[in-house]
């Protein structure tokens, strides 16, 4: 990092923070009397719901006793009670006291009658009186037979545990939307920096460097936007009245612009991509309908196995592509298909008809994917590209979590149709910007493969002991431990240890977030070291390990502990990887081409990851979930201490 | 095909009505479909909702009825009319009705109509009664529609309703469908541990007699069950009244698998189809067979898909034996007599 970089560097960090302080706090100033009204409003807001509730249950019993009935032979009270109480899990208790003032039925930890006897009567079309009876919010109403005569009392106990949870979950859709804010914020601000700053002074110093030399301005130095930039195009103009015109060799974007340009490119894609997530399973379901025979449980996962399945099976003619066209093409080829796919979701009729949608949408991904690891490697120097394949990384999982949040929130203001809609348009924005953004000069064409590749080259490739290694032994095993905990084990187990759902997305989204924001500082301290190699196995190691989390915390702190391994190795693990498939297969890429390589990589480490909830499945009915998890970890960490040995002899084979 | 049919079965009712309007003035120039009807007890529900079926279908038809009047010996005669005149398809009523005319599988083509279409309705178990090889397709110039629940569903109505620990059944032996009942009933109720004592107002020759219904009864509420069922039994259906009223008489609750015993008598409950919807579908059954030109073995044997939970609330309040307050809900509450 250059003097210039550093400065810029730190300018950035103090804007970021400066505007990230504003704007939290004058949310949070927003926010927290919000939250705090919560405490008081919805035990009343929820009374409402549980005075239509009881009003139902009294018009039950009076019927039953307008029939003949009488009030002390009603059968069935208590079934009916706790059918009610199951729809309505915050119910603590019901009990119905006849005009005598006997209980009849009750379900649940009643409290004393004495206690129940100091409740309020709430009578019909009136606000809903509630206090505070032990650890529920009391309510009681009256049950009138048809002739008016009082029958008795319902009196029903809101948990206010419950209530505590409700609010907790809240506050976390706050604090999330707050996050969410603060990622887009951050992102529009270091474009906007690095566009109208970053671009220019890099200029500058070009044209600085070029002067010194003697050489006159370059291109180099009309990079950016914004005052500034015109500031030095004008400077570097009259150095080439003085020196003459600039020469035609012109360098490209400064390899840190473009990588901003391509994270902010992937950033808005993936949101667009993934603002369905959260709700496709509950849209498939809408949509349900026969389909070859398949049962219901495995049609509702059906669109999004097809949406990861494409994004990875397409990657080996994308390769092909990419030899043909500039990143920017390729990019709009990409967002274009995704919007197809989105506008095709919104408009799709049965569950044929949206499973074809997201295959669209999946291939779309799946080029835009390779399209932006591909102009990582193509702009970013070799010293530096853990850096920038752990920004991809990190980017792609900050704009997953922020595509599913807002996603969420507009699905439920817009419904499912008009969010795919939108999501479309959110992939026209990224597109747009590529078109604006990527460069569509030479440098921006991946030149071809050197020779023509035949089956005699990937055959080379599959007995490279260090890809195959590298594949099999880390990136493989990584993806199916990473698919079978996060997709699969985690969600169930924590549903049958009692965790809500909203418990569940938080503690399997650690490990999106682990990745977003460990990646890339992990990844500019192994560049800094070059201990890629390393950082694979220790990573490995790391989320292998988190498998035996679950061992001695057979619990949700387990599962978290496992989770957050998971992250943190697998933010050590994977962008080392990538870094290292152009240095282990270098014979083999100027053979295929480095798009070939990474997308045998791809498909080898992705198409079999569907097999990994698969094996899960197995291993839960033999050994039950810990155990299983535990499986997993052992699997992972042994193949990583099988790649040392791997490296180890294949590298005293090449000395 | 099954379900789709039973789901489509009142659309195709509403649709061929309609186009009943368009059809008619053609089909009237056209010679008319001729069906014998076959009655075991008389007119019933179930030949109302035939005829009024393939009215609204627009179907020109020119019936032929002959009523057995429970008598098997008259069945044998009829059958030779039949024979004679070559209907174009035979509508038969009841178990006992529909093996009078169609025979048991394997039966005597002489003594027996095979070479003409038979439709049957409000037969309980075709199977067992060997009318068919097997289901949901006959194997034999038969097809029809089943009218009651099957043992397993009523048993578990029944239970919701009193949970019974001893259950009195009252059935006619001579009946083929009522010894398949009571030999199935004796499965599920051993498998959820309930006690049976079954009954037959039967004599020595084994001929069913109105005059034996309440020894039987006493000898059954002598054992102090929880409830009485009644399967489904032709011979009961016109004593409804009787035979409830002498139930509820020595206290016995009475869940019941035909309509008429909760609507006009006074059993306190039952899961039934209407036997008027009974008789539309085998309405639609015939005109598959005349318009459709389908043959019976290949249309489906079907029962509708819904029954009805029935309640006489009269009876109830008269036992002081109530049912649950959800049951209430979905039930069809009759204010009864």
């Amino acid at each position: 990092m250059n003097a210039t970089t550093a400065a810029v560097t730190r300018l950035k960090v103090r804007v970021v923070t400066l505007a990230l302080l504003v704007i939290l706090s004058a949310a949070a100033l927003v926010s927290i009397p919000v939250a705090n009204r919560q405490f008081e409003d919805l035990p009343v807001e929820l009374a409402a719901k549980h005075v239509t509730l009881v009003s139902q249950l009294g018009r039950d019993i009076a019927r039953a006793v307008d029939l003949g009935i009488p009030v002390a032979q009603l059968r069935g009270l208590e079934d009916m009670f706790a059918a009610a109480r199951a729809a309505h899990p915050e119910v603590g208790y019901l009990t119905f006291i006849d005009a005598d003032g006997t209980p009849r039925a009750g379900h649940g930890g009643t409290p004393p009658d004495t206690l129940l006897a100091r409740v309020p009567l709430t009578t019909p079309g009136h606000p809903p009186r509630l206090v505070e009876v032990e650890h529920f919010h009391a309510l009681r109403l009256p049950v009138i037979g048809r002739d008016g005569a009082a029958l008795g009392d319902i009196h029903l106990g809101i948990d206010r545990s419950h209530v505590a949870r409700l609010i907790q979950d809240r506050v976390f859709d706050i604090i999330t939307v707050m996050v969410v804010t603060a990622i887009i914020a951050t992102e529009l601000l270091l474009l906007l920096l690095d566009s109208m700053v970053t671009a220019p002074l890099l200029g500058l110093q070009r044209w600085a460097e070029d002067t010194r030399a003697r050489r006159g301005a370059t291109q180099a130095a009309q990079q950016g936007r914004g005052e500034l930039a015109a500031f030095v195009r004008q400077l570097t103009g009259l150095s080439g009245l003085v020196h003459g015109a600039p020469p035609q060799d012109a360098p490209s974007v400064p390899w840190l612009i473009m990588l901003r340009y391509v994270r902010v490119a992937l950033f808005v894609f993936v949101a667009a991509d993934t603002l369905s997530l959260s709700f496709l399973p509950l849209f498939s379901r809408e949509l349900m309908s026969p389909l070859w025979g398949l049962s219901e449980d495995v049609l509702v996962g059906l669109p999004i196995v097809a949406y990861w399945l494409m994004s990875a099976v397409v990657q080996l003619p994308g390769a092909r592509l990419l030899e043909h066209m500039t990143h920017r093409r390729a990019f709009v080829v990409g967002a274009l298909l995704s919007a197809a796919g989105s506008v095709a979701s919104a408009l799709s009729s049965d569950m044929a008809s949206l499973l074809l949608a997201r295959a669209v949408s999946g291939i779309g991904l799946g080029l835009v994917f390779m399209v932006c690891q591909a102009a990582i490697l193509t702009h970013v120097p070799p010293e530096r590209r853990t850096y920038g394949v752990a920004t991809f990384t990190g980017v792609f999982f900050l704009a997953t979590f922020s595509g599913t949040a807002v996603g969420g929130i507009a699905a439920e203001h817009l419904g499912f149709r008009s969010t795919f809609l939108l999501s479309a348009g959110v992939a026209l924005t990224a597109c747009a910007f590529a078109v604006l953004t990527f460069g569509a000069s030479r440098e921006a064409h991946r030149p071809a493969a050197q020779a023509a590749e035949g089956w005699a080259a990937y055959g080379k490739l599959a007995v490279n002991p260090r890809y195959a290694g590298l594949l099999l032994l880390a990136a493989l095993p990584n993806r199916m431990f990473n698919v079978a905990l996060v997709f699969f084990l985690a969600p169930l187990y924590l549903d049958m240890l009692g965790a809500s759902k909203a418990e569940i997305g938080r503690i399997v989204g650690v490990y999106g977030l682990t990745m977003a924001f460990a990646a890339p500082i992990i990844a500019a301290w192994v560049d800094r070291r070059g201990w890629q190699v390393q950082s694979v196995v220790v990573g490995s190691i790391l989320c292998g390990l988190g498998g035996f989390a679950v061992v001695p915390f057979d619990n949700q702190w387990g599962i978290l502990i496992a989770v957050a391994l998971m992250g943190l190795g697998q933010s050590m693990s994977i962008p080392s990887q990538m870094t290292l498939i152009p240095v282990v297969a270098a014979r083999n890429a100027a053979v295929l081409g480095l798009p070939r390589l990474y997308a045998v990589f791809r498909v080898g480490e992705r198409v079999p990851a569907f097999l990994g909830p698969i094996i899960a499945g197995v291993l839960v009915s033999l050994l039950g979930y810990g155990a299983a998890i535990a499986t997993y970890g052992v699997w992972v960490a042994a193949s990583s201490v099988l790649l040392i040995f791997v490296f180890g002899a294949s590298r005293s084979k090449t000395a | 095909m099954s379900s789709l049919s039973r789901r489509h079965f009142m659309g195709l009712a509403a649709a061929a009505a309609g186009l009943a309007a368009t059809a008619r003035p053609a089909l009237a120039t056209a010679a008319p479909y001729r069906i014998a009807v076959v009655q075991w007890r008389g007119d019933t529900d179930v030949d109302r909702g035939l005829r009024d079926y393939l009215a609204r279908a627009g179907l020109p038809v020119e019936y032929t009825v002959h009523n057995a009047a429970q008598n098997r010996d008259a069945l044998a005669a009829i059958v030779q009319e039949v024979k004679a005149a070559r209907p174009d398809v035979v509508y038969a009523f009841s178990t006992e009705g529909a093996l009078g005319v169609a025979g048991p599988v394997g039966g005597d083509a002489e003594r027996f109509i095979t070479d003409i279409p038979v439709v049957f309705a409000a037969v309980g178990d075709p199977a067992s009664a060997k009318l068919v090889h097997g289901m949901p397709l006959s194997g034999r110039n038969v097809t029809g529609v089943i009218h009651l629940a099957p043992i397993s569903v009523q048993f578990e109505a029944l239970s919701s309703l009193f949970a019974p620990r001893r259950l009195a059944v009252l059935y006619n032996d001579a009946e083929t469908y009522g010894r398949g009942a009571v030999a199935e009933l004796r499965k599920v109720a051993e498998a959820a541990k309930v006690e049976l004592i079954v009954e037959s107002p039967t004599d020595a020759e084994g001929r069913p007699q109105v005059d034996l219904i309440g020894p039987a009864l006493d000898r059954l509420a002598a054992a102090k069950p929880d409830a009485l069922y009644l399967p489904s039994t032709s011979f009961f259906i016109p004593l409804a009244e009787m035979l409830t009223e002498a139930a509820v008489a020595r206290g016995l609750p009475t869940f019941s698998a035909n309509e008429p015993m909760i609507r006009r008598g006074k059993a306190m409950a039952g899961l039934v189809s209407s036997f008027y919807e009974v008789g539309q579908f085998t309405g639609y059954k015939v005109e598959q067979i005349l318009v459709g030109g389908k043959a019976p073995a290949e249309v489906p044997i079907e029962a509708l898909s819904r029954f009805s939970l029935l309640i006489n609330m009269a009876a109830a309040r008269e036992l002081a034996v109530y049912p649950p307050i959800t049951m209430l809900r979905y039930a069809e509450v009759i204010h009864g007599r």
